[in-house]
């Protein structure tokens, strides 16, 4: 017979794991239950019986067998590579070692930071300007015309290149990845209106320029793109406070232009004209594929909405009207978003992005222009450069070592005093061998 | 942990075998038991015990100090012998599988007849054995949870802890032990009881 009560309740109360009042449930079927207090009985006895086997011994020579087998470990354990340089013993024991030439290290990079920079305090030097990505380039294929450029009905006009200059428009679209490095391209393919005929590439170029007079070049720089049909996209500048009294400060900052795209590359590589170029490099995403997507996506839509339409002059019901109805106001949404992305990836690509970030500087060595410099006027230049250097350490030598003087004097006083008592009282005497 | 303890744990990360003898002093007779009644036999227990501690040795750095050490190295010693068992299993020709009742192959240990003092050793020595018994029987799971639990005394939560499985499991694995040593043992259970 086989009863109903919880077995697990009985087994808990068999580990005295139940409280008072669980406790007394189960006394109380107990007392009742011939089948459970039965096996109750047999459990419990069986428990004693395991709780009462008696703990044996180890055995006879247990002790220095498992001894030598930990010596042998331990030696294994020694000789295995240290995979983990920094365990306990051997980091601790050489901390000292290891901290003093972590200490050296530091103060010779200080150091030498610290000269550096002294070095090339004095005149900007004339590192050859990197010109990246300006090697003659392969040809790109020509992009693929189809018949004529018909304006199709997605309808977006190039209102781009009729903008008139707008100064701080600032753009939200971020600028877009990279795709490929070093190939550059020959003049990029030119679009005619919104078809979908040619390739559609954003180019994007940067540059960082120096130049005497940074007014002149911003004015230049914002001519130029006006010029070409262009705007500026937006521009900031900011005052480098100058260290030594009664010279002027330098200026530095940064202008966006956007150029049509036709004239981009004349126009990136024409840079010089503005400045020295210090830094150069551009790069191009092709984005035809989902500009291709989108605007299938869009034509597809729209045939879509005629077909709505359509249904609409045949819809009789109220409720129909409505359904009709509010589907098409969906697919225009779509549609309209779908545009949208359209014509921003238009503006991308026929207006290109040209960033430029100016630095006014007193001289440029001694020409503006000229990228090649013979040797000798190189040598002379670096030579009295190297004079300034060290002139201009060794005068920062002089203010510190100034600067350290107080603590010095203090320093001596101290010592003097030590060395006083110490010869009353003789404190060093312990050290004395 | 005590100070002492602490002390000769970090020697043992160091490779100092005598202070790992020190550390594992109190633990080894129990360890030894639990091996014992996981092998049932002394030789094997004195092999499986030993390899859990040299393995304990070796994997000194790997004691967070979180758990007990005692934990610790229990849980070492169990899984020892459960992976001996596993080899030796697979060596085993013969099986002596006594199931439970109702399956096949169950035989039930008789009870030995019930005599006076004089025979009372050999009883009691009887029954021993009829014990050891009936444990080689159990399924390990049953019978790890079994041994730490009623004849070791260890708490549930410890017994988690060491067998890294949760407490409710630790429950039914001993429940379903008691259930499948009664049934085998069940004669001598019903009138034997705290007189081992």
């Amino acid at each position: 017979m086989i009863c109903k009560f919880d077995q697990n309740m009985i087994q808990d109360y068999l580990d005295e794991r139940l409280s008072p009042e669980a406790k007394a449930q189960v006394d109380q079927h107990l007392a009742e239950c011939e089948t459970c207090r039965r096996e109750w009985v047999e459990m419990n006895n069986l428990k004693q019986l395991l709780f009462g086997l008696p703990e044996e011994e180890l055995p006879e020579g247990f002790q220095e067998e498992l001894h030598e087998k930990l010596l042998d470990a331990a030696v294994e354990k020694s000789e295995a590579p240290k995979k983990r340089k920094w365990g306990n013993g051997h980091f601790r024991r050489h901390i000292k070692a290891y901290g003093a030439v972590a200490a050296v290290v530091l103060v010779g990079v200080v150091g030498f930071n610290a000269a550096m920079d002294q070095l090339n305090k004095g005149a900007f030097e004339n590192v050859a300007p990197m010109m990246a990505a300006t090697a003659p380039a392969e040809p790109v294929p020509s992009p693929q015309r189809t018949m004529g450029t018909e304006d199709t009905a997605v309808g977006m006009a190039p209102e781009a290149e009729k903008k008139a200059m707008a100064p701080n428009s600032a753009d939200s679209s971020s600028m877009p990845a990279y795709a490929d490095g070093g190939v550059v391209a020959t003049a990029p393919p030119v679009t005619t209106g919104a078809g979908l005929q040619e390739r559609k590439v954003i180019w994007n170029g940067s540059a960082q320029l120096e130049t005497v007079n940074y007014d002149k070049t911003l004015n230049d720089l914002t001519a130029l793109a006006k010029g070409l049909g262009g705007y500026v996209e937006n521009m900031d500048t900011s005052l480098i406070r100058s260290e030594t009294p009664g010279e002027k400060s330098l200026k530095q900052g940064s202008i966006t232009l956007r150029i049509p795209q036709g004239k981009f590359m004349e126009t990136y590589q024409g840079l010089e004209k503005y400045g020295k170029v210090t830094n150069q490099s551009m790069s191009s995403e092709d984005i035809t594929l989902q500009y291709r997507d989108t605007y299938n996506q869009a034509t597809n839509l729209e045939v879509r909405e005629k077909q709505l339409r359509q249904i609409m002059t045949q819809a009789k019901t109220v409720p129909d009207i409505l359904a009709v109805d509010s589907e098409l106001s969906k697919v225009r949404g779509e549609i309209n978003q779908l545009k949208g992305t359209l014509q921003q990836w238009d503006q991308l690509v026929q207006l290109s992005r040209i960033t430029l970030s100016i630095t006014e500087v007193r001289s440029v060595g001694t020409q503006v222009s000229g990228l090649d410099k013979n040797l000798f006027t190189r040598t002379a230049e670096g030579f009295i450069k190297s004079i300034n250097g060290v002139v201009a350490l060794g005068e920062n030598l002089v203010v510190v070592m100034a600067a350290l003087l107080p603590w010095l004097a203090i320093g001596g006083v101290l010592v003097w005093a030590f060395m006083k008592s110490n010869r009353k009282h003789n404190w060093l005497k312990r050290f004395k061998s | 942990m005590t100070d002492s303890e602490k002390l000769w744990l970090a020697r043992s990360r160091e490779g100092d075998v005598p202070s790992f003898e020190k550390l594992i002093e109190r633990y080894q007779k129990t360890a030894y038991n639990i091996s014992l009644r996981m092998m049932q036999n002394p030789e094997d227990a004195k092999d499986a015990t030993q390899e859990a501690l040299i393995k304990a040795f070796r994997s000194i750095q790997g004691f967070r100090g979180d758990s007990g050490f005692s934990t610790w190295l229990y849980r070492i010693v169990m899984n020892t012998c459960k992976d001996e068992l596993r080899r030796k299993q697979r060596t085993r020709t013969i099986s002596l599988d006594q199931g439970a009742e109702g399956e096949p192959g169950y035989r039930p240990i008789e009870l030995a007849d019930e005599t006076l003092s004089p025979e009372t050793l050999m009883e009691q020595k009887n029954i021993r054995s009829q014990i050891q018994s009936a444990i080689r029987e159990l399924p390990e799971a049953n019978r790890s949870a079994l041994i730490l639990r009623d004849i070791q005394g260890f708490s549930y939560e410890d017994i988690s802890e060491l067998l890294n499985c949760p407490v409710g499991t630790v429950k039914s694995r001993i429940n379903r032990g008691r259930q499948i040593m009664r049934q085998q043992l069940t004669g001598t259970l019903a009138t034997e009881g705290g007189r081992v």
